[in-house]
C-alpha cells in the first residue's frame, strides 16, 4: 500500500540520513555489508515512516544496529569488519587522507580503534565519526545517558592506553593485533 | 599521544571509507524493494520483517555492491502451483476447498470482478481510499498474541481549488482472541505494553518503538501538499501519469513490464524473472485497491490477475471487517524454498477487493502456536463528491 505524501517524506529523510546510516554500518561491519545494511535501515524505515521521530538518526541507527544483529551472522560481520579494520590503516586509506594529522598518528589511533572490542569501537566512533551527541548514541546503543557517559569515559581510557602501548611502533608501522588488548575486556556496564 | 585529545584526534581519522558511493537510482531502488514487499507498516509490526532474514543473507562480498541485495532478497515470489504443497508456513484453509465442484474459479472470480468494476464512477472531486489495517504480535513475555489496528482515509483532490488530505486514527490493542484474553487476564490484564529493544521476535514482527497502548488513539488529520498520488514500481506517479496508464489489458501488461523492466533485479538471490512477475501481481493489486486509476484500467488489472498462474480460489470466508467474500490465494515465497500464504477477499459482484490477509504462525512460551495475522480491509476505493470528515487534531 503505497501511500500519497510518504515519499517525500521519505525523499527528505533519506537525503539527510543516508551517509550517516551507511558510515554507522561500514564502523559496525565493513564496507562488504554495509550498503545492504543502510538499505535494509531504509526499507524498514519506509514501513514504519509514522514511527520515524523527528530526530530521526538515532531512530535510525537503532534501525541499522537491530538489523546487523538479526540479519547476518556474527562470523560474516566480523569478517568483513576485520578486513574494514585493516583497510583503515593500510597506506591507501592513510596517503589518500593525509591532512594536518601526521600519517603515524593516524595510523596509531586507528589501529588502537582496530584493537578495541567492538563495544568500545561502536561507543566512541557514534560520537566521534556519526556526530551523535551523548544522549542520542545512549539511545542508538539503548541505555541511559548516565550509563553511555560512564561506558564512553571507560573506552576512551582504554583507546588511550592502546595508543600509548603502540607508541613505540607506531613509526615503524607494525600492525597491531586485532585481538582485544587484555583492558578491552573489562566490563563495559 | 596528548591525553586530552583522544576524542578530537578520534574524529580528525574518519576514515573516508565511511562515505557512501553516489548513486542517484539507490533512493528509487530502496523504495521500489520496500514496496515490492507486502507491508501493512503500522504499530511496528510488517509483513517483510517476518522474513527469517538470517538465512537468505549469506553473502558474496559482489552481493552487497549491488545495493538491492538485502532488500530484494525479500521479494516474495509468486510459485507455479505445482509447488504450492511446498507450503511452509501454515495459514488456515477454508473447509470449503479449491477442488468441490460448482465453486467458481480465481479466474472467473477475477474475471467478474473485472466486468463489475468498469461500472463504478469514473470521476469525482475526490479519489477516496479507507482502509483498516489489522496485526498481531505477541505481548513482550510471549504468553499472548495482542491484535492491534489503525483506520486510514485518503482523500486526493484533483481539482486545484481542493486540498488533499490524509487522515488517520489507532484504534488500540486488545487481546486476539478469547484464549489470549484469558492469559492476559492471568499476567494482570495490562493495559499498556512496553518491549525490550533486543526482543527476538523471529523476524514475525518487528519490536513496537514505542508502548503499546488499549486506548485508541485520536483521530489525526494531515494536509497532503505532495503532487504525486501513489507509485508503481517504485517510481511515483503524478495525477496526468496515472490517467495515462494504460486501459486494455495487453498494452497494460507491457506497460508495467517495461516499468517493471527498469528496477535491477539482480543480487536479489532469487530468479529475477519470478521476481518480476510477483512485482507484476502486486502492481496489480496497487492498481485495484490504491491508485486513482480509471475503472477501465482497474478491469484490466483484474483481467491481468486472472491471466497469472498460481492463484486459486479457496470458496468463501468473511474478511476482517465481517463481510462475505470469494478468497483468492497465492504463495509468495520469502526465501527460496519458504512460502508465505497471502488471501485476497474479492466481492466479485462490486469488483471490490474487500481484504487482504496474511497468516504466519508462531510458538508462544507456554508450547502453544498461535497465529499472527496482518491485513489490510478496504472500505472504499474510488471517486466520490463526498468531503472528508477533518479531525481536529491536525499534523
Amino acid at each position: 500500500m503505497i501511500e500519497p505524501g510518504l515519499r517525500d517524506r521519505f525523499t527528505v529523510l533519506y537525503s539527510s540520513c543516508y551517509s550517516s546510516v551507511y558510515a554507522y554500518a561500514v564502523s559496525r561491519a565493513g564496507r562488504q555489508l554495509a550498503e545492504e545494511v543502510a538499505s535494509e535501515t531504509f526499507c524498514v524505515a519506509w514501513r514504519r515512516i509514522d514511527d520515524v521521530p523527528d530526530e530521526a538518526l538515532p531512530w535510525l541507527l537503532g534501525v541499522a544496529r537491530n538489523v546487523l544483529r538479526e540479519s547476518y551472522r556474527a562470523e560474516a560481520r566480523r569478517q568483513s569488519l576485520e578486513n574494514e579494520l585493516a583497510d583503515w590503516s593500510s597506506a591507501t586509506e592513510l596517503t589518500v587522507r593525509d591532512v594536518a594529522e601526521s600519517v603515524t598518528e593516524r595510523a596509531a589511533i586507528l589501529r588502537g580503534l582496530a584493537a578495541l572490542s567492538d563495544e568500545d569501537r561502536e561507543l566512541l566512533t557514534l560520537v566521534a565519526w556519526h556526530g551523535l551527541r551523548a544522549a542520542d548514541a545512549a539511545k542508538v546503543v539503548g541505555c541511559s545517558t548516565a550509563t553511555y557517559f560512564v561506558r564512553l569515559h571507560r573506552a576512551r581510557r582504554r583507546l588511550q592506553r592502546a595508543l600509548a602501548a603502540a607508541e613505540p611502533h607506531a613509526s615503524t608501522g607494525t600492525v597491531f593485533s586485532s585481538r582485544p588488548l587484555p583492558s578491552a575486556k573489562e566490563s563495559t556496564r | 599521544m596528548k591525553k586530552t585529545d583522544v576524542m578530537k584526534s578520534l574524529a580528525a581519522t574518519r576514515p573516508a571509507s565511511l562515505k557512501p558511493a553516489d548513486d542517484p537510482e539507490r533512493l528509487d531502488r530502496i523504495i521500489a524493494a520496500a514496496t515490492a514487499r507486502p507491508s501493512t507498516e503500522v504499530g511496528g509490526t510488517d509483513a517483510p520483517e517476518r522474513v527469517p532474514a538470517r538465512r537468505r543473507r549469506l553473502l558474496s562480498p559482489g552481493r552487497s555492491l549491488l545495493g538491492l541485495a538485502a532488500a530484494a532478497a525479500a521479494v516474495a515470489v509468486i510459485v507455479p502451483a505445482t509447488s504450492s504443497d511446498r507450503t511452509i508456513s501454515v495459514a488456515p484453509r477454508p473447509s470449503t476447498s479449491v477442488s468441490v465442484t460448482g465453486e467458481p474459479t480465481a479466474r472467473q472470480i477475477l474475471l467478474a470482478a473485472a466486468v463489475a468494476v468498469e461500472k463504478a464512477p469514473a470521476s469525482g472531486d475526490y479519489w477516496r481510499t479507507a482502509t483498516v489495517d489489522r496485526w498481531m504480535l505477541t505481548d513482550p513475555t510471549r504468553s499472548y498474541v495482542l491484535e492491534g489496528g489503525r483506520s486510514k482515509e485518503v482523500w486526493l483532490a484533483k481539482r486545484p481549488d481542493l486540498r488533499s488530505w490524509r487522515v488517520w486514527q489507532d484504534l488500540g490493542v486488545k487481546p486476539a482472541t478469547p484464549q489470549d484474553e484469558a492469559a492476559w487476564r492471568d499476567a494482570g490484564a495490562p493495559t499498556s505494553w512496553r518491549y525490550p529493544k533486543d526482543m527476538r521476535t523471529e523476524n514475525l514482527f518487528s519490536v513496537p518503538s514505542k508502548p503499546l497502548e488499549t486506548a485508541a488513539g485520536e483521530r489525526t488529520g494531515e494536509q497532503l501538499h505532495w503532487k504525486m498520488v501513489g507509485e508503481l514500481a517504485g517510481k511515483p506517479l503524478t495525477w496526468e501519469e496515472a490517467s495515462a496508464i494504460p486501459s486494455d489489458p495487453e498494452p497494460l501488461r507491457t506497460y508495467l513490464e517495461e516499468r517493471i523492466g527498469k528496477l535491477d533485479l539482480t543480487g536479489s538471490g532469487m530468479d529475477v524473472e519470478e521476481a518480476k512477475a510477483h512485482i507484476l501481481l502486486r502492481n496489480c493489486v496497487d492498481i485495484i485497491s490504491t491508485l486513482p486509476a480509471s475503472p477501465e484500467t482497474r478491469a484490466s488489472a483484474y483481467r491481468i490477475l486472472a491471466s497469472l498462474p498460481g492463484i486459486r480460489a479457496e470458496g468463501e470466508m468473511t474478511d476482517p471487517l465481517g463481510r462475505r467474500g470469494e478468497t483468492l490465494a497465492y504463495q509468495e515465497e520469502i526465501e527460496p524454498g519458504v512460502f508465505a500464504q497471502v488471501q485476497l477477499v474479492v466481492d466479485p459482484g462490486a469488483g471490490q477487493l474487500l481484504a487482504e490477509v496474511r497468516t504466519n504462525t508462531t510458538k508462544l512460551e507456554n508450547g502453544r502456536r498461535a497465529e499472527l495475522r496482518l491485513s489490510t480491509s478496504f472500505q472504499a476505493i474510488g471517486w466520490t463528491d463526498e468531503r472528508p470528515e477533518l479531525p481536529v487534531k491536525k499534523d
